[in-house]
């Protein structure tokens, strides 16, 4: 991470939590997909979502600008509900 | 075959130079130490092999397939920087090993490293007119060039076609053909990412594995075919890590917009074979009618 990013990060900053994180994600979707975010269950399989490879990329993209670390493509296939993904990326955030 | 079309039909020159001629230093930071650019071998995602390892398999994978070990002569058609080449006069015993490539910067390296039994020829597979036979053939990562997107299925056939009849021509009886190249899976070639398409391998169209088999049906016989897609998204995985890794380098050496355009690429790839959008094929080949080669080679050849 970049110590400039490192700085934007506040002690006890609740964006980067789990839930933050989910509520991006699913926020993200909800956008790309125009649907309600609510619509979007966080348990759900992200390959139900009919997601394709390009918009994956650009979500990873966009998340790691957001987060401030580098993400790998695989991410989605070993973590791959919004809920696991978030658990996983709170811990690499913090790693 | 006129002059102009000889450099485009079956690979364009200009589309394989853009690509594989833009810095060997910079392939060097992220490709294994082998220099491998085409997708390792794992056996199942479990399999602990780091990519050098996988990629020398691989390697390996092929020199079996392909009848190789031990013999007099073997092509690898699209030898990258050569890696099988060296691995096949160095490890298993081949006299003499020839690689075609269209990258100068490719062979100017195989050139360079001077290795004992190995030659390069900068020619495509299209043109390549051996003064002897082969007793074995191999192709890795070539045959997604062959054909173009301006192109209409039947005609792209007909290129794939074309270059089994003369590999079928170039081989001894008992020759056979091993060939890796990416194919379509779930993707139809009209959802082809345009990105893709036109920033990193411009003017190529990959095969669907019916393409392939329409194209070798009465000229080859498909003895084995292996889907190993997974393996070809943990191995652009493992190129995009040491990329980033080596991210300062590769700046200085490319520029930004060209790193960011290969983490793209990669970040596309990785996720493309995981979802079987992309598939990973493995044939081996050998020519069908043992009994017409004789007079097809001494005719082509």
């Amino acid at each position: 991470m970049k110590a400039s990013q490192m700085s934007a990060v506040s002690a006890g900053d609740d964006r980067f939590t789990k839930e933050g994180i989910s509520a991006w994600v699913t926020n993200y979707l909800a956008g790309v997909l125009q649907v309600e975010p609510s619509s979007i269950s966080p348990t759900a399989e992200l390959e139900s979502l009919g997601l394709n490879s390009a918009l994956v990329v650009s979500m990873l993209g966009d998340l790691e600008d957001w987060l401030g670390v580098e993400i790998s493509p695989a991410v989605v296939f070993e973590y791959p509900t919004i809920d696991a993904m978030s658990g996983f990326l709170e811990q690499a955030r913090a790693a | 075959m006129s002059t102009a079309d000889s450099d485009t039909w079956g690979g364009s020159r200009a589309a394989i130079q853009y690509h594989y001629d833009l810095s060997n230093d910079f392939y060097a930071l992220w490709l294994d130490e082998t220099r491998t650019y085409s997708c390792a071998l794992w056996h199942g995602p479990e399999d602990p092999a780091d990519l050098a390892t996988a990629q020398r398999r691989k390697i390996d994978y092929h020199i079996r397939e392909s009848g190789a070990v031990g013999q007099r002569r073997v092509l690898d058609i699209g030898c990258g920087w050569g890696a099988t080449l060296r691995r096949l006069t160095g490890d298993h015993g081949v006299v003499e090993a020839v690689g075609l490539t269209l990258s100068d910067a490719q062979a100017d390296f195989i050139e360079a490293q001077q290795s004992r039994g190995v030659g390069v020829r900068r020619e495509s597979w299209a043109t390549h007119q051996p003064a002897q036979p082969y007793d074995a053939i191999i192709s890795v990562g070539a045959f997604e060039h062959f054909a173009k997107p301006t192109e209409s299925v039947p005609e792209r056939i007909a290129v794939y076609r074309g270059f089994f009849e003369r590999a079928t021509s170039w081989l001894n009886p008992a020759g056979g053909l091993s060939l890796q190249t990416i194919a379509y899976g779930t993707m139809r070639p009209e959802e082809a990412n345009a990105f893709m398409k036109s920033q990193i391998f411009p003017d190529a169209e990959l095969p669907r594995l019916s393409d392939i088999v329409a194209a070798a049906e009465g000229v080859m016989e498909i003895v084995a075919v292996r889907n190993d897609r997974m393996d070809y998204s943990r191995t652009c995985a493992l190129w995009l890590e040491r990329l980033r890794a080596k991210r300062a380098a590769a700046l200085k050496m490319v520029g930004s917009e060209t790193v960011q355009r290969y983490e793209q690429y990669l970040k596309l790839a990785t996720v493309g074979f995981r979802m079987g959008k992309l598939n990973l094929l493995r044939l081996s080949l050998r020519p069908v009618v043992r009994g017409w080669r004789g007079a097809i080679a001494s005719n082509a050849v």
